[in-house]
């Protein structure tokens, strides 16, 4: 009796391995920015995989980095896990607490040359607990999507895009920070860092964009592209969001965000209510034909490459 | 021809709990260690040392190195424990830390302290460890 309750067990314990590992396929395709969000936010679900409530568990970020695996690869863009473990903040805490432990999902899409350098597109995957962060930040990951899509069908590319979905945003930038120690690690030749944090959110409607950081290197190429697309832009110099890892230890970087220093960004950030249907997907949209132009020209054109400290 | 049945030999608890307790802090050591904080490794060796070379030689300085660790364990284990149920009252939406306090963590908190107990209580007597 006792046996057969444990082999019972057993394939309880199994079958909720598998099930969300294995299940089907979320979709056909070719996949759309609304789809990303969508199945991120839990707004749809993939059949016999668990609705997404939020991205904060490690089963549900692990559910979310299947989503990211698929699109990835449907692409054609070989995805693969940055598994790492950090530190706490302060040492005292060490004692307490166990170590941060999370992953990092990334892929690169070729240049010609193997020497080429390296643009970095990234954006976090997670979400603060209970919130299914479909602005913060399943937009930013479709606006990821939405320029590869493009790139992936360029005939020529110069420099090599990575791009990275960071784990652990939401806990003290521990994915990015992660990632930085292993870019340094593994010796990549970086050209630059480009993160998407909040793309979904424009109460005004005048498709204002914030720019987090812009390193000098950057900024001129932003700027030209957005006066094509009749964007907006302001500048800040600090922010609290991925770039910053970057930055700390002297990568050029910018990040791009909705107008969150002028107070035009989701109300509903770290809450419940950060749903599908209040992302802005026209603004959504135009941003990343904006961010595709820049990147674009970026890959396609030949400057200087930023060797790490 | 009859078998003469020996008893098994007493468990001895202390040096058990003693050796569970410094393998545990080792692997945590260890683990800190492989991504640049050697703080708790370097101090776990440092016990084990004190409390090897001690055992022969100093008596009583052994003794008060188990009680050391005993009150440290206690201590560890009560703020993991107060922590805990402040946690359960008041939820906070850091996932690491809260993490760290499910049912399987306050378990190792109130296994900690269970264990620094029995330690500090049974110091009057050497464990060879």
């Amino acid at each position: 009796m006792l046996r057969t309750l444990l082999i019972f067990l057993l394939l309880v314990f199994l079958m909720g391995i598998w099930y969300p590992i294995f299940g089907q396929q979320a979709h056909g395709s070719p996949f759309t920015q609304q789809d990303v969000i969508a199945y991120l936010s839990g707004e749809k679900t993939a059949s016999k995989r668990r609705k997404l409530n939020a991205r904060t568990t490690t089963a549900e970020r692990r559910i979310a980095r299947l989503y990211l695996q698929e699109w990835m690869e449907e692409l054609q863009v070989d995805a693969q896990e940055h598994g790492y473990r950090q530190p706490n903040l302060h040492p005292a805490l060490d004692f307490l607490l166990t170590p941060y432990k999370g992953t990092n999902l990334y892929g690169i899409l070729p240049a010609q040359q193997t020497d080429a350098p390296y643009v970095i597109l990234g954006a976090h995957y997670d979400s603060k607990l209970g919130c299914p962060g479909a602005v913060d930040n399943a937009s930013g990951i479709a606006l990821i999507f939405g320029v590869l899509q493009q790139l992936v069908s360029l005939e020529e590319r110069k420099k090599h895009v990575m791009i990275v979905f960071f784990d652990q945003e939401e806990e003290e930038l521990i994915g990015s920070t992660a990632f930085v120690q292993f870019l340094k690690r593994e010796q990549y030749p970086i050209h630059s860092v480009h993160t998407f944090d909040m793309v979904g959110w424009d109460g005004d409607g005048n498709y204002e964009v914030e720019l987090g950081a812009p390193s000098p290197l950057l900024l001129p190429l932003y700027k030209k592209h957005a006066s094509l697309f009749e964007i907006p832009l302001y500048s800040i110099p600090g922010g609290s969001t991925d770039y910053q890892s970057f930055l700390k230890e002297g990568y050029p970087v910018i990040g791009v965000n909705e107008a969150f220093v002028k107070q035009d960004f989701s109300p509903y950030k770290d809450t419940p209510k950060d749903t599908y249907d209040t992302v802005n997907f026209e603004y959504l949209q135009q941003v990343t034909r904006y961010v595709t132009s820049v990147i674009t020209d970026l890959i396609t054109s030949e400057d200087a490459i930023y060797e790490s400290n | 021809m009859s078998q003469i049945n020996y008893p098994a030999p007493p468990i001895n608890w202390q040096r058990l709990i003693l050796w569970i307790s410094l393998l545990l802090w080792l692997k945590k050591g260890i683990a800190y260690a492989l991504i640049g904080r050697i703080w708790i490794l370097f101090l776990m060796i440092l016990l084990g040392w004190a409390l090897i070379t001690t055992y022969n030689t100093q008596p009583k300085l052994h003794r008060m190195l188990l009680r050391f660790w005993g009150l440290y364990l206690m201590i560890w284990g009560l703020v993991r424990v107060v922590l805990g149920i402040l946690i359960k009252i008041f939820p906070i939406s850091d996932l690491h830390v809260s993490q760290n306090f499910d049912w399987l963590g306050n378990l190792y908190s109130l296994g900690s302290l269970v264990f620094g107990w029995v330690l500090f209580r049974k110091a009057r007597t050497r464990v060879n460890p």
